[in-house]
C-alpha cells in the first residue's frame, strides 16, 4: 500500500497571470514598431512612478544574449514567444523573481506571479496580483468594457484576463495514458491539461499544466477555486493509479523503471524529452522507496538543468543538438550515479 | 415563364439586379421589355432603388485599426479595443463557443465597478417600486445614495 509522502513529488509550481491592454492603442499584433515603442515607453514611465516597483529589475530583452533569454524562458519568467520576438518590448522582474511584468507580449501587459512553494494560501497570491493591477490602473488607462471586461488581443483571454495554472508531476497518469482521457473530459468543464512545453510534446517528463480555459463568465475567485478543486481531483486519481502500478500493474511498472534506469545509466546521449521521461520514472521510484539516488529538490533542479539553454550556459557557449544530448547524458550520470562510479 | 414586367410575353432574358458583386435578385424579362427597360433606364432605376432598400454591406473594417472581418476570422486576433464593438456580433458568436458566458463576471477598474453597482441598484430599485415592495425599495434607495455620495468607497469584490 502507499505510505505517507507518496504525493510529495506532485506539486511543481503555481502561476497566475493577468492580461491588460491600454486604451487608444492597437494591440501588439497590429501595432507598428513605432507605436510599440511608444507603448513600451508609456508603461515604463508609469511603472517608474509607482514606488512598489522600485526594486524591480528592468530588462530590455534586446540587451540579453540568446542563452540568457532562453534561460529566462526555461525558468518560466517569460514566454518563449516573448524571448524570440524582435519588436520593442520590456521586462520587469521582482528581485525574488516571483513577479514579472512583460510589456508587449501578446497583450500590452502581462502580469505574472510564479512560485514553486506549496502550501501557502493561493488567494493571497491572487490578492497580491490584483493589488498590483490596481496600482497600475491609477497610472494607465486600460481597455475595458462593462460587458466584456478587460479587452485582450485574443478573445480567449477576454474578461478577467486571468489564467491560473498549476504544474504537476503525474507519472502514473502519464505512463498509463489515463491523462488523455481526463484531459478530454475536463475540456468540456472548462479546464485544459497540457504538457509543459505546449502542444506537440504531450507531457514531457510527465509534467502537466492545468489551466482555466474560460476567462469570461467566471469571476477571479471562481477560477482560482475551480483550479484548486481540479488539482485535488487529479492528485487523487494519480495516487489511485500509483497504488495500482505497485499491485496489478507491477510488471509494467518494473519494466518501465528498469529501462529508464538502464538508459539513464548507460545511454551516451539523451534528448530533453527522453531524459525528462526517464527522470520522471526514476523520481516516482524514489517516492515508492525502491531507489534512493537523489533528493526531491535536486530532482526538480535537474529537470531544469538538463534543458537546452541551461546546458549551454553551463558550457558557456552555443551547442549543437548532438553536443547537448551528449552533455545531458553525462551530466545526468554525474548527478545520479557519481557514488556508484560512471559507466 | 412570363415576363416579370409586362406579364404577357415569354421571358427569355435574365437580368441580375445587383449592388457591387452581390446579386440582390434576378428579373426575368421578354426581349421587348428588356430593350425598353434599358432604353428608359428602368432597370438602372430599379437597381438604384434596390440599393436604397437593401444596402449590401461593404467588407466590414474596424474604423480605428482597419482590421477586416476576414482577417479576424483567419487569425483569431483582434486589432484594437475598438474591434470589440466593430465585430460585436462575430465576437458574441465566438465567445459563446469558447467562453463560459458572453458577459464579464469579475473585477473592473474601480471607476467602472462603481458604475456597475449603481446600475444594478437602480434596476433593483425600479423592480421593487413596480412590485410595490416599498420596504425593499427604501433599503435599496439608501444603498444607492450611499454609493453615490462623493465620499463612498467601493469594495474589491463584485
Ligand atoms: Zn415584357
Ligand atoms: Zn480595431
Amino acid at each position: 500500500m502507499l505510505e505517507k509522502g507518496v504525493d510529495r513529488d506532485i506539486f511543481i509550481s503555481f502561476r497566475i497571470r493577468l492580461a491588460r491592454n491600454l486604451k487608444n492603442y492597437p494591440f501588439v499584433n497590429r501595432a507598428p514598431s513605432q507605436i510599440l515603442k511608444e507603448i513600451k515607453d508609456r508603461i515604463k514611465k508609469a511603472i517608474n512612478k509607482i514606488p512598489f516597483f522600485n526594486d524591480f529589475w528592468r530588462i530590455d530583452p534586446e540587451s540579453l544574449d540568446p542563452i540568457e533569454k532562453g534561460i529566462l524562458a526555461e525558468e518560466r519568467w517569460i514566454s518563449f514567444g516573448f524571448a524570440c520576438a524582435e519588436h520593442p518590448r520590456y521586462l520587469f522582474l521582482s528581485p525574488s523573481k516571483s513577479m514579472s511584468i512583460m510589456v508587449n507580449e501578446e497583450d500590452h501587459l502581462r502580469l505574472q506571479f510564479f512560485t514553486s512553494e506549496n502550501g501557502k494560501e493561493r488567494r493571497k497570491y491572487l490578492e497580491k496580483i490584483i493589488e498590483i493591477d490596481r496600482l497600475l490602473e491609477k497610472e494607465l488607462p486600460f481597455a475595458v468594457s462593462m460587458k466584456w471586461g478587460y479587452l485582450t488581443a485574443c478573445p480567449t483571454n477576454l474578461g478577467t484576463g486571468l489564467r491560473v495554472s498549476v504544474c504537476l508531476h503525474l507519472p502514473a497518469l502519464g505512463l498509463t495514458g489515463r491523462i488523455r482521457e481526463i484531459a478530454k473530459r475536463w475540456e468540456k468543464e472548462g479546464w485544459e491539461i497540457r504538457g509543459i512545453f505546449g502542444e506537440g510534446t504531450p507531457g514531457a517528463g510527465n509534467l502537466f499544466q492545468i489551466t482555466n480555459r474560460y476567462t469570461l463568465g467566471w469571476s477571479e475567485e471562481e477560477i482560482l477555486e475551480g483550479l484548486e478543486k481540479k488539482e485535488k481531483e487529479i492528485k487523487e486519481e494519480e495516487l489511485v493509479l500509483r497504488a495500482w502500478l505497485l499491485k496489478e500493474g507491477r510488471i509494467e511498472w518494473e519494466d518501465k523503471f528498469m529501462r529508464a534506469l538502464a538508459l539513464l545509466r548507460f545511454a551516451p546521449k539523451l534528448n530533453t524529452y527522453e531524459a525528462l521521461e526517464y527522470l520522471s520514472i526514476l523520481w516516482l521510484a524514489s517516492v515508492f522507496g525502491i531507489i534512493n539516488l537523489i533528493e526531491d529538490e535536486s530532482m526538480k533542479k535537474l529537470f531544469l538543468d538538463i534543458q537546452p539553454f541551461h546546458l549551454q550556459r553551463r558550457k558557456g557557449r552555443t551547442l549543437t543538438p548532438v553536443e547537448r544530448d551528449i552533455l545531458r547524458a553525462e551530466y545526468i550520470r554525474e548527478r545520479l550515479f557519481r557514488q556508484v562510479g560512471n559507466a | 415563364m412570363k415576363c416579370e414586367l409586362c406579364g404577357k410575353r415569354e421571358a427569355t432574358v435574365l437580368y441580375a439586379l445587383k449592388k457591387g458583386k452581390t446579386v440582390l435578385f434576378h428579373l426575368k424579362l421578354c426581349p421587348e421589355c428588356a430593350r425598353k427597360g434599358l432604353k428608359d433606364k428602368v432597370i438602372d432605376g430599379l437597381n438604384k432603388f434596390l440599393e436604397l432598400l437593401l444596402p449590401v454591406k461593404e467588407e466590414k473594417k474596424c474604423p480605428d485599426c482597419g482590421l477586416s472581418k476576414e482577417e479576424f476570422k483567419e487569425t483569431g486576433f483582434l486589432g484594437c479595443p475598438r474591434c470589440y464593438s466593430t465585430f460585436r456580433k462575430e465576437i458574441e458568436g465566438l465567445v459563446k463557443k469558447i467562453q463560459f458566458a458572453p458577459y464579464h463576471k469579475g473585477r473592473l477598474p474601480t471607476r467602472l465597478e462603481k458604475l456597475r453597482e449603481e446600475r444594478i441598484l437602480k434596476k433593483l430599485l425600479q423592480d421593487a417600486i413596480e412590485e410595490e415592495r416599498f420596504e425593499d425599495a427604501g433599503e435599496l434607495k439608501e444603498k444607492l445614495d450611499k454609493l453615490l455620495s462623493p465620499r463612498s468607497h467601493v469594495g474589491k469584490g463584485s
